[in-house]
């Protein structure tokens, strides 16, 4: 029997690099596995044994698209830990900071890494020439979110400002009015985008699937709330890692997240976010998804486009609304310093909405106050699976259409979850290393 | 004229160094325009294979797959560039050296897996011909960078301490002031002091300035009775506080 091997490598357009093998027999998909290419670098070993202070600027390092994610879900875990409760001001600024990078990870992703794909360029340096417009608005849009996380954070990648208990500088008022205004003015624009991305033609990819995202009352989940499954599921950053296990699958060398009960996978990310919060869109942008049509909710990973199209205009208009209300507090600076936190043991987690969705950190720290052990599960950690079987889902019909095309609709379906594989992988590495002996016997199974 | 050829590459790293590129929205296009990107995993699709004028090498070495990469990139660049504190002088993941393999023995069940004798910045793997440190590298040092190495003409980066900055920025001094440990001393300038002008001591990300002195910086530290246990200062102070002497840190080999 003649088995057709596929190999898509390397994927480019992702932060890291992966390589997909796909092994077929006259139509079906017989194995698939996404590779990862990130060499270790074994942040839990050398976690382990530093003192909780040292800890934020160590795991920005684990991204550097979304630094101001692990800084803040870190610092959120340390404090719980450490009992420390930070001012309603400093939780208002962080949700300043994570908005600000919504908007340059969403920005970069809808125009500049996916939005080439629908409009059929290669990639963004093509739509450069041919959609001047289109790269233009986006990369002021990205700006714009860079300008917040500056603002805020000092600088774009690995913000220097957030600490355990506050911040130890914070923008003027003069400045956050500028910022708003800008923030608001942006708004217009990016409603239009949405209109425009959701009338890029998208593929169907529908399966019965999980989706999963924090939510909280009032607002659109960023930096708080329940980690909720359409499921039904519903639990807290303590009681996240009771809910979600990590399992090495023979077909793969990666580590995959499932559900404890069930054993199923699940998402997470925009999508997911949507149809868990689309009740609690700020009016904005929920009018830019009525315009749009997007029915919800909605499991087709092509329809992320639209939904971060959406979130942008969530992001722009709940980025202003902090400006404004920090821009009013009188004395910021003294408002958002840094609680004095104790050296003390204790067990603390985390969960946050990062641009991919849900991220989780945990710390349990000695009586010296240094990291006994930490566990940190990114995002892309926990959609490796569900990617996967999307892959599988979605490309036998495209296996008789050469290979050209099976790779660009393969990539298509990866991008779509923004897979930050230079972050997913951190906690992969000692698997890829052990399944590298067996590669091709998996494989060829 | 044919647009120079510029390529990146990327080791072990958080890839926030090439993402300074992509942050320079003002002048992407300009950079486009100039400039071809010819292998860039990040930004395009389709990735040429070399010759390039100018290799940008972003991370460490930690396996032999990374130096089997960088060796080939060597063969194939007219100059390579390492860029950040990964790539000039192994910046995070030498915490491997420092954490100390019982440590790794507790948090993975298979260490002998992950070799720790690999680990090595790019300038001790191959020759490099210019260092651009930072966590991340700074944008407008790494765009004046190729700048001037694509006009063929060397470009000239702060060699002094971060100390230098905050005076002419009229930033209060965190060490004489504040009685934190700042690394500023022995750091080298370029961030315009970023972190101390915004109200926190400097944790060394841009690597050691010329003649840094650690022993005497940590000695500071004691007769001020300032508690400063180097893992406690950020991700590169234990290095940091270790250097003594000029490092390669700008110039490298010099082109
Ligand atoms: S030097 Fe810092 S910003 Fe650059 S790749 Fe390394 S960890 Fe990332």
């Amino acid at each position: 029997m003649k088995a057709r091997r596929i190999r898509v490598e390397p994927l480019t357009r992702v932060e890291g690099e992966g390589s997909l093998d796909i092994v077929a027999t006259r139509g079906h998909i017989k194995a698939l596995r996404l590779n990862i290419f990130e060499p270790p670098r074994l942040f839990q070993g050398f976690l382990v044994g530093r003192p909780w202070s040292a800890v934020p600027d160590l795991v920005a390092r684990i991204c550097g698209i979304c630094p101001m994610a692990h800084v803040i879900t870190s610092v959120q875990a340390l404090e719980d830990a450490l009992g420390v409760v930070p001012s309603p001001a400093t939780v208002t600024l962080r949700r300043l900071l994570a908005l600000g990078g919504w908007i340059q990870s969403h920005a970069l992703h809808v125009f500049l890494l996916a939005g080439p794909d629908f409009l059929g360029c290669d990639d963004a340096v093509e739509a450069a020439g041919r959609h001047p417009d289109w790269v233009q608005r986006g990369l002021a849009l990205k700006r714009l979110g860079n300008d917040v996380v500056v603002a805020v954070g000092g600088r774009e990648v690995h913000p220097v400002t957030a600490v355990v208990g506050g911040f130890t500088a914070a923008p003027d008022g003069a400045g956050l009015e500028a910022l708003a205004r800008r923030l608001e003015e942006a708004i217009e624009p990016a409603v239009e985008t949405v209109g425009e991305v959701a009338g890029f033609r998208r593929p169907a990819l529908d399966r019965a699937t999980t989706h999963a995202a924090l939510v909280d009352a009032g607002s659109y989940a960023v930096n708080t709330g329940r980690w909720t499954t359409t499921g039904g599921l519903r639990v807290t950053a303590r009681e996240y890692r009771k809910a979600v296990e990590e399992v090495q699958v023979p077909h793969s060398n990666a580590l995959h997240s499932r559900l404890r009960e069930g054993g199923g996978s699940f998402a997470v990310g925009p999508l997911p976010r949507l149809n868990l919060n689309a009740g609690r869109l700020g009016p904005e942008a929920r009018a830019a998804l009525e315009e749009s049509g997007l029915r919800l909710p909605s499991f087709n990973p092509f329809d992320s486009i639209v939904v971060r199209a959406v979130e942008l205009v969530e992001a722009l208009a709940g980025a202003a609304r902090c400006c404004r209300e920090l821009a009013g507090q009188p004395d910021l600076a003294r408002a958002v310093r840094p609680v004095e936190a104790p050296t003390r043991d204790g067990w603390g987690a985390s969960l946050t909405e990062a641009p991919r969705g849900t991220l989780y950190h945990a710390y349990e720290l000695d009586r010296e106050g240094r990291v006994a052990t930490a566990d940190i599960t990114p995002p892309t950690a926990q959609n490796l699976r569900h990617m996967e079987l999307d892959l599988w889902a979605h490309l036998p019909p495209l296996l008789a259409e050469g290979q050209e095309r099976l790779t660009r609709q393969a990539e298509m379906v990866i991008r779509s979850y923004d897979p930050c594989i230079s972050c997913a992988t951190h906690f992969l590495k000692l698997r890829l290393v052990e399944a590298a002996a067996d590669e091709e016997t998996a494989l060829h199974a | 004229m044919a647009r120079p050829r510029l390529a990146v590459l990327k080791l072990a790293s958080c890839s926030g160094c090439q993402l300074e590129l992509l942050n320079a929205e003002a002048t992407l296009l300009d950079l486009v325009s100039a400039v071809d990107l010819a292998s860039f995993p990040m930004a395009r699709s389709r990735l040429e294979e070399g010759p390039f004028d100018v290799v940008l090498v972003e991370g460490a070495v930690v396996s032999h797959r990374e130096e089997a990469a960088l060796e080939q990139a060597r063969r194939v660049a007219g100059l390579l560039v390492a860029v950040g504190a990964c790539a000039t002088w192994g910046g995070l993941v030498t915490w491997r050296r420092l954490a100390g393999e019982t440590a790794f023995a507790a948090a993975y069940p298979h260490p002998e897996l992950v070799p720790a004798g690999a680990i090595r910045a790019v300038g001790d793997a191959v020759p490099v011909d210019l260092a651009v440190g930072g966590c991340p590298a700074d944008r407008r040092e790494l765009l004046e960078a190729v700048g001037c190495l694509l006009v063929g003409r060397a470009p000239e980066l702060r060699s002094g301490p971060i100390c230098v900055e905050c005076r002419s920025r009229e930033v209060a001094c965190r060490l004489v002031s504040y009685g934190e440990p700042c690394l500023g001393p022995i750091t080298r300038a370029g961030c315009d002091a970023l972190c101390p002008s915004l109200g926190r001591p400097c944790n060394g990300c841009r690597g050691p300035a010329d003649d840094p002195n650690g022993p005497g910086l940590a000695e500071a530290f004691r007769r001020a009775r300032i508690d400063a246990e180097p893992d406690s200062l950020g991700p590169w102070a234990v290095e940091l506080m270790k250097s003594q002497s000029r490092r390669s840190c700008v110039g490298g080999d010099g082109p």
